[in-house]
């Protein structure tokens, strides 16, 4: 008969055993996931207008695609390479030697070329989704109207004379349109090709902040020549990116 | 055993006891290696995700994002290319992971030094430069590439070939940390200098290490001067540029750092490694060490977040004079505006200031769009309605796409590798779509849209293949054709004229017994009095009525050929062949009816071995796919379809077809 002493030992070891393996088997608090992602699907968080014309929407743009499905074709979509745009070659800019005296005429060439984004001018793609939302075909109009905004700047920067050490940066701001100039004509088509509007939508919106990252390197290369324009050869830009 | 529990017990009571806590407690040690944190990343940011994020995330404190770029260029590269082609896939742009990237990407190529990185993504080729001019600053032709890391195939991929030239590219040297020459050519870069002027038997380029760089400035990354050798991860220390005043500079090259490293998080409102390149420039406790003499006349030198190396009009232009650069972008003598506020300052260009609809009228181009597009809510919550509208379109395509050509889009679009088992048009017919098919098996719709048309065409088949097994005759006509006319001619055939007068005189006799109200002859007595005559012979009768016993001769010979009793006729082989293709189309139907069920309503997919004669059944098939297997594809494929229009696939179900 083993002693008391015994006993006490291995009733209490046995304890010890059964709260430890109580222990471990305790329930995990749940762990806290280390990442959440905004997906910003929330109803209260989509646009009003998206909500509030729902019905009438889906089915205007349901019937706005019906023939692409009759025809057994796709809706078109943004190609991400644009393949189908040209970028413009440097030899369609009118390069001048760079001097002092051509750069002194290049700034307000410039600031003449650039003008028409002085005006105030709602953001494209806040313009684009209203345009999705309603369907209303004046927004629309506000789309085409950006995009000859585009070209026609465009046009202005081609019949700049562009002093030969300001030529890249220029051609760059020229190509920045092309990009911006296709993809307003893709958002325009956002009746017929709501998909392709979109895409491009999303699409231009960065690219706009590229033009106008683009707009702010080329207007610093005055000073490489000293040149500071008069307050009359000088513009303001309206950046509506937001 | 009682002597060692005596001597040894109470030390393993205390053993049993300490020992599983002492193991629990090492386990949740919050200083072990699982549980060590970023000093670099401050926690809350820790909500954000993306897969940069991630790498950024698990190479720091060691590297810096464009360490990273150069390490991992081919990977990034190929993430971006991977995602451009999956936006392309997903038909949709509002992938959280590609506009993270894209934000990330943009600022990481953000300057002109090379041209941003948007510029490579909306060319054909991915990474050539928009103008061919691509970084080459020294004229030679030859540009280097914002990756070289790795030989990577962006380098490669350039059309005007590679070359080392650090008067071209900011990026040389792919083991090497190129933060410091971020939107920099090397040739004017002031850390380059440094290194190259005071290593230069170590580092005869100029480029070094990150760390080796902090280490001979006698850098500490201890912010917050408690001497644990590591940054504080204090989310207010971490962000405030008060831990990068002049007064603790030694803790300011790490908020740098982290800075830069925050420049690829978009979340973060960091001011990113241009305000990098204005405090180690322009802070004059950090400067003399590195032998740099600030030009105060470059406008972008003082203007906080503007990057003064960005422009590259302000480097020299003779190339025999690359470390000149202090005559133009260092010159303390002449400050443009002491002191004043960086909005103060501004270029002298044509463009005199940008407005737009907000508190800020007047701001530098660079600050505004790195504010404006990198941290602006207002310009993220536009393109997050974007992307909601492109998902609620999703949907209203989705739905057109069900209502109209589901079949023939998942037969286009969906190649997943069990439907690659089956031909393209599999699911048109299952879909009963197709019938057009010459193959009759390749016209049995799949899928059960109508059980009694599934059984009648099954019956129906059966039929088709027991009559090819039939000898052309009267009987086979008949069964064919199933007319009354037919079955009247095998029936002349079959009886004699006595015989079939009988039965009519007999069926008179019933009419007539009827109605005179007498029992009719219980036929199991007739058959008995005929076998009895046959055993007795004829005039053994057991009536005496000799015109009814030559009647009921003929009765009873014309009933046994009608009934298949007597010796083999037409009618009987009729009747026989009748009931035979009864018995197999019973068994046909059971068959059909079975194997839909096992299909869960999708049959078997046949190949008919041996068309019937007539060419429009089957006469020998065997199963190609079961019922269940075609009901799984379909099902996998259709929930392809609506993962892929929820956004939710899995990239491998949806490879276009090419």
């Amino acid at each position: 008969m083993p002693s008391k002493k015994v006993i006490y030992i291995f009733a209490i070891l046995f304890l010890v055993v059964v709260g430890w393996l109580w222990w471990l088997g305790r329930p995990t608090t749940e762990a806290v996931p280390a990442i959440t992602i905004d997906t910003a699907s929330s109803t209260a968080n989509l646009p009003p207008t998206l909500v509030n014309n729902w019905p009438a929407r889906e089915a205007v743009i349901e019937n706005n695609l019906a023939p692409n499905y009759a025809s057994g074709t796709k809706p078109a979509e943004f190609s991400f390479s644009l393949g189908s745009t040209t970028p413009i070659k440097r030899s369609a800019l009118k390069i001048v030697s760079a001097a002092t005296s051509t750069v002194v005429a290049y700034g307000p060439a410039l600031a003449t070329a650039l003008a028409p984004y002085a005006a105030p001018r709602e953001n494209e793609l806040t313009v684009l989704g209203q345009a999705y939302d309603t369907q209303d075909a004046t927004l629309v109009a506000k789309l085409k109207a950006a995009r000859i905004l585009h070209q026609t700047v465009q046009k202005n920067l081609l019949a700049v004379k562009v002093p030969a050490d300001a030529a890249d940066l220029h051609l760059t701001l020229v190509n920045d349109l092309t990009v911006l100039i296709s993809l307003a004509k893709n958002m325009e088509q956002v009746s017929t090709q709501p998909l392709l509007a979109l895409q491009s939508g999303q699409v231009y919106q960065l690219a706009l902040v590229n033009f106008y990252s683009q707009l702010g390197t080329l207007n610093n290369y005055f000073t490489k020549w000293g040149v500071t324009l008069d307050q009359k050869d000088r513009i303001n830009i309206f950046v509506n990116i937001k | 055993m009682k002597e060692f529990l005596k001597n040894h017990g109470r030390k393993i009571f205390m053993a049993l006891l300490l020992g599983p806590t002492l193991v629990l407690a090492q386990s949740t040690n919050p200083t072990s290696q699982q549980e060590l944190k970023n000093p670099y990343l401050p926690q809350q940011d820790k909500a954000i995700y993306s897969p940069v994020r991630n790498i950024l995330d698990s190479n720091l404190p060691n590297t810096t994002v464009n360490d990273l770029f150069q390490q991992y260029g081919d990977a990034l590269s190929g993430y971006v290319q991977v995602k451009t082609q999956q936006w392309e896939n997903d038909r949709i742009s509002c992938s959280s992971d590609v506009n993270d990237f894209l934000y990330a990407y943009i600022k990481q190529g953000r300057g002109d030094t090379p041209p941003g990185v948007w510029s490579k993504l909306l060319q054909p080729n991915f990474f050539q430069s928009r103008n061919g001019a691509w970084n080459d600053y020294d004229g030679d032709g030859k540009i280097n590439g914002l990756f070289q890391g790795g030989g990577t195939s962006v380098v490669q991929s350039n059309p005007k070939g590679v070359d080392s030239d650090p008067n071209d590219g900011i990026v040389l040297k792919g083991n090497y940390d190129d933060w410091y020459g971020f939107g920099v050519p090397n040739a004017y870069n002031p850390l380059v200098k440094y290194v190259k002027d005071n290593f230069p038997n170590q580092y005869p380029d100029g480029f070094m290490s990150i760390s080796q760089l902090m280490f001979q400035l006698g850098l500490s990354l201890d912010d917050d001067n408690d001497n644990d050798g590591l940054m504080n991860n204090d989310p207010k220390e971490m962000v405030s540029t008060a831990g990068c005043s002049t007064a603790n500079m030694n803790d300011c090259l790490p908020y740098m750092f982290y800075a830069a490293y925050n420049d690829a998080d978009l979340n973060h409102n960091s001011t990113g490694a241009y305000d990098i390149f204005n405090r180690i420039v322009y802070d004059e406790n950090l400067v003399p060490q590195m032998n740099i003499t600030p030009n105060k006349d470059n406008p972008n030198m003082n203007t906080g977040n503007v990057n003064p190396f960005a422009d590259s009009s302000l480097y020299p232009t003779d190339p025999n004079n690359q470390w000149g650069y202090e005559d133009k972008l260092f010159n303390i003598n002449n400050p443009p505006n002491p002191g004043g506020s960086p909005n103060d300052v501004l270029p002298t260009g044509p463009i005199i200031q940008y407005t737009y609809d907000a508190d800020v009228s007047l701001r530098q181009i660079r600050t505004f769009t790195d504010q404006a597009a990198f941290n602006s809510e207002e310009m993220k919550k536009i393109m997050v309605d974007n992307c909601v509208r492109m998902a609620d379109l999703q949907g209203i395509m989705g739905r057109m796409e069900f209502q109209t050509l589901i079949a023939d889009r998942i037969a286009r679009d969906i190649s997943s590798e069990k439907l690659q088992n089956l031909n393209d048009s599999t699911f048109a017919y299952a879909y009963g779509i197709d019938d057009s098919n010459s193959d009759p098996s390749k016209n049995d719709p799949l899928i059960v849209a109508n059980l009694g048309d599934t059984v009648n065409k099954a019956r129906q088949n059966e039929a088709k293949k027991f009559n090819d097994e039939l000898p052309d005759s009267e009987v086979k006509t008949a069964l064919t054709i199933n007319q009354s006319g037919s079955l009247q001619g095998i029936m002349n055939s079959t009886l004699s004229d006595d015989e079939a007068a009988a039965l009519a005189d007999n069926q008179d006799d019933q009419n007539t017994n009827n109605t005179a109200g007498q029992s009719n002859p219980n036929i199991a007595t007739r058959i008995s009095s005929y076998l009895l005559s046959a055993v007795v012979g004829p005039g053994q009768n057991t009536t005496n009525n000799t015109n009814q016993q030559n009647n009921n001769e003929s009765y009873w010979q014309g009933l046994l050929k009608k009934t298949g009793l007597g010796p083999l006729n037409p009618y009987a082989s009729y009747m026989f062949s009748k009931d035979e293709l009864a018995l197999r189309q019973d068994a046909a139907e059971q068959n059909a009816r079975e194997e839909a069920l096992a299909g869960g309503g999708f049959l078997p997919k046949k190949d008919c071995l041996k068309k019937t004669s007539d060419g429009t059944g089957c006469a020998d098939s065997v199963n190609i796919f079961s019922g269940s297997t075609i009901m799984n594809s379909v099902n996998s494929a259709v929930k392809s379809v609506y993962d892929w229009l929820s956004g939710s696939h899995s990239t491998s179900d949806l490879t276009p077809q090419q």
